[in-house]
């Protein structure tokens, strides 16, 4: 009895601490940056800020323009780059999900390969090679070395898509006489959906946070958040490079909250079909 | 398994052909981004492309930028301190990744629920997590303050950030890979037989060895790709260092930045022979991969 007790007292301090650590790790984080954003002076040693200020957010409002500009940037290179990567690896990713052939493992570990090669090995090449096209310092070259970089995330989730989905789907389609287009719009995206948004949302981020591959091919002529946060994270202006660092984040987390509704609403749909 | 089931593309040209066509949207924009890419730097690495004026010099000497590299003992200490900080970051994240993923599976359901909380930092960006860095480990940071509460000041407290100790990268690395890893090892154990357990458990085994003896073998394989996966990006990634990295020695992307925007053009090759050896070195991991690869399918095919 009295063991029993207390083997259930031990295992509730465990849970305590684990709890405890869990909020610690990842919730006194953001915690400690809106604390941040919202101080006027929090100086070494005081565990709390000396005074509030809303300086941040009048920052905010009255660089509006720079801030807004910058951001629809960035989204508009990272969504161009999402879009090129589903568009390039849609029927690679079946032909690598569904066919056997020799070699097939190489192809794929050769494809999947850019996930571990350092992007720097071949964005400086590359820049030089676009120089020489005149593709440096725009658009173009922005999405092109982001999709390079990041379209490996894109490949491995719809190769797993289409692993979890029954030929014969295709094949019947085929059969009825859908060409390859209406295939692709009526049976493979609605059935791709999870995997789609999945590697859809991964490569929107890696293009969302990069710094380095945007400032390198862009040459600044291409606005980006990363680049508008990245001279405040380095100035000792701590209040307005903490409400900058919370907008940025803002965005992986509202489209992160948007997908998890998304898939939940998808999944209740079908199992309600099935 | 009918769902997984794959054709085999028959030995003849036409079928070969028509895979061939399937794949090329990406084998030819692969090959004009990091083939190209790569490709280039390994040129220019040996003076057979680059600055046109110094390239056409009668008597270049086509390996100075391989000689003048292993020569410099700047650049030593730079892959000295770049493989220290890649491999002590990575292997502390896989650990602490897995236990942390161990304890998850293990947990009552709400307590599993609350923890989905760790998935934060993996959709934090880098620069993101090296700023939280700073606030928190600096000198001057929160962890300081509190230290300095207990009794423990200052000048006691050793200096993390840019010092070639590497401790502000390697805390930014492991923040951001952890849990990247307990991802990954979740999905995994959820694939765990339970009857594996039970059965470990019903032969004497106490949860030690279960952990230890039953579930780590069989996660082994994984955790080696994982380990290289994040060892080969914290070699070569750019946005913790820049933020919180030692001047000196610099981390190798560090290094090649500055000389490729700051140094003169006669050092482009020793540039590009830094970025050639670190592209060899990635490359060698996913042969080496692809192989494993293939024995695993090999083995699975021979098994069922």
């Amino acid at each position: 009895m009295r063991r029993a007790s207390s083997v259930r007292m031990s295992d509730r301090l465990a849970r305590g601490t684990f709890v405890l650590a869990l909020l610690a790790v990842f919730v006194l984080p953001l915690v400690v940056l809106a604390l941040t954003a919202l101080s006027s002076r929090w100086p070494y040693p005081r565990l709390v800020p000396e005074g509030l200020s809303l300086r941040s957010l009048r920052f905010i409002r009255d660089n509006a323009l720079g801030i807004v500009l910058s951001l629809r940037s960035s989204l508009g290179y990272s969504t161009l780059t999402a879009v090129a990567a589903f568009a390039l690896s849609i029927v690679p990713a079946q032909a690598l999900a569904r066919h056997e052939f020799r070699g097939r493992l190489f192809v794929e570990a050769l494809l999947l390969s850019p996930v571990v090669i350092p992007a720097i090995t071949y964005a400086m090449g590359m820049h030089f090679v676009l120089i020489r096209f005149g593709l440096a310092d725009r658009l173009f070259g922005v999405v092109v070395v982001l999709t390079a970089a990041s379209y490996p995330y894109m490949l491995r989730a719809l190769i797993q898509g289409f692993r979890n989905v029954d030929p014969d789907i295709d094949v019947c389609a085929a059969n009825l006489g859908a060409g390859a287009l209406r295939r692709l719009l009526t049976v493979h995206i609605p059935l791709l959906g999870p995997a789609i948004t999945a590697g859809g949302s991964i490569v929107f981020l890696v293009a969302f946070s990069e710094y380095y591959l945007v400032f390198l091919i862009g040459g600044g002529r291409i606005d980006s958040f990363t680049g508008y946060l990245y001279p405040f994270l380095t100035s000792s202006d701590r209040p307005l490079s903490a409400v900058l660092t919370m907008l940025f984040v803002l965005v992986p987390l509202l489209l992160f909250l948007i997908i998890e509704v998304v898939l939940a609403r998808y999944y209740r749909r079908r199992g309600l079909r099935s | 398994m009918a769902l997984g089931r794959r054709t085999r593309i028959a030995n003849t040209w036409p079928a070969q052909r028509a895979l061939l066509l399937k794949l090329s949207p990406l084998l030819v924009f692969f090959g004009l981004t990091v083939g190209v890419g790569v490709v280039h730097a390994l040129l220019q690495s040996f003076w057979l492309a680059g600055p046109p004026r110094l390239v056409a010099e009668p008597d270049v000497d086509r390996l100075a930028g391989y000689r003048e590299l292993f020569a410099s003992p700047d650049f030593l200490r730079s892959v000295g301190h770049s493989l220290y900080v890649a491999a002590v970051s990575a292997i502390v994240s896989v650990v602490i990744g897995t236990a942390f993923a161990y304890l998850v599976w293990r947990a009552p359901a709400w307590i599993a629920a609350l923890a989905s909380l760790y998935r934060l930092p993996i959709i934090f960006p880098h620069i993101v997590v090296a700023y939280l860095t700073l606030l928190f480990w600096s000198r001057t940071g929160l962890v300081a303050s509190v230290l300095q509460r207990v009794g423990i000041s200052m000048e006691l407290m050793p200096q993390l950030l840019y010092r070639p100790n590497g401790v502000g990268m390697i805390l930014a690395y492991i923040y951001k890979e952890f849990p990247f890893v307990a991802l990954l090892v979740l999905g995994a154990l959820r694939t765990v037989p339970e009857q594996h357990l039970i059965n470990a458990r019903m032969l004497g085994a106490n949860r030690a060895q279960v952990l230890f003896r039953v579930v780590v073998p069989l996660l082994l394989p994984l955790l080696n790709q994982i380990f290289f996966i994040l060892f080969l990006y914290a070699l070569g990634g750019f946005d913790i260092p820049f933020l919180l990295g030692a001047g000196n020695p610099p981390m190798l992307p560090i290094r090649v930045f500055q000389t490729y925007f700051h140094g003169s053009l006669a050092d482009r090759a020793q540039v590009m022979a830094t970025l050639s050896l670190m592209a060899v070195v990635a490359f060698m991991f996913v042969l080496s991969y692809s192989r494993a690869a293939r024995r695993i399918s090999r083995w699975e095919a021979g098994i069922s």
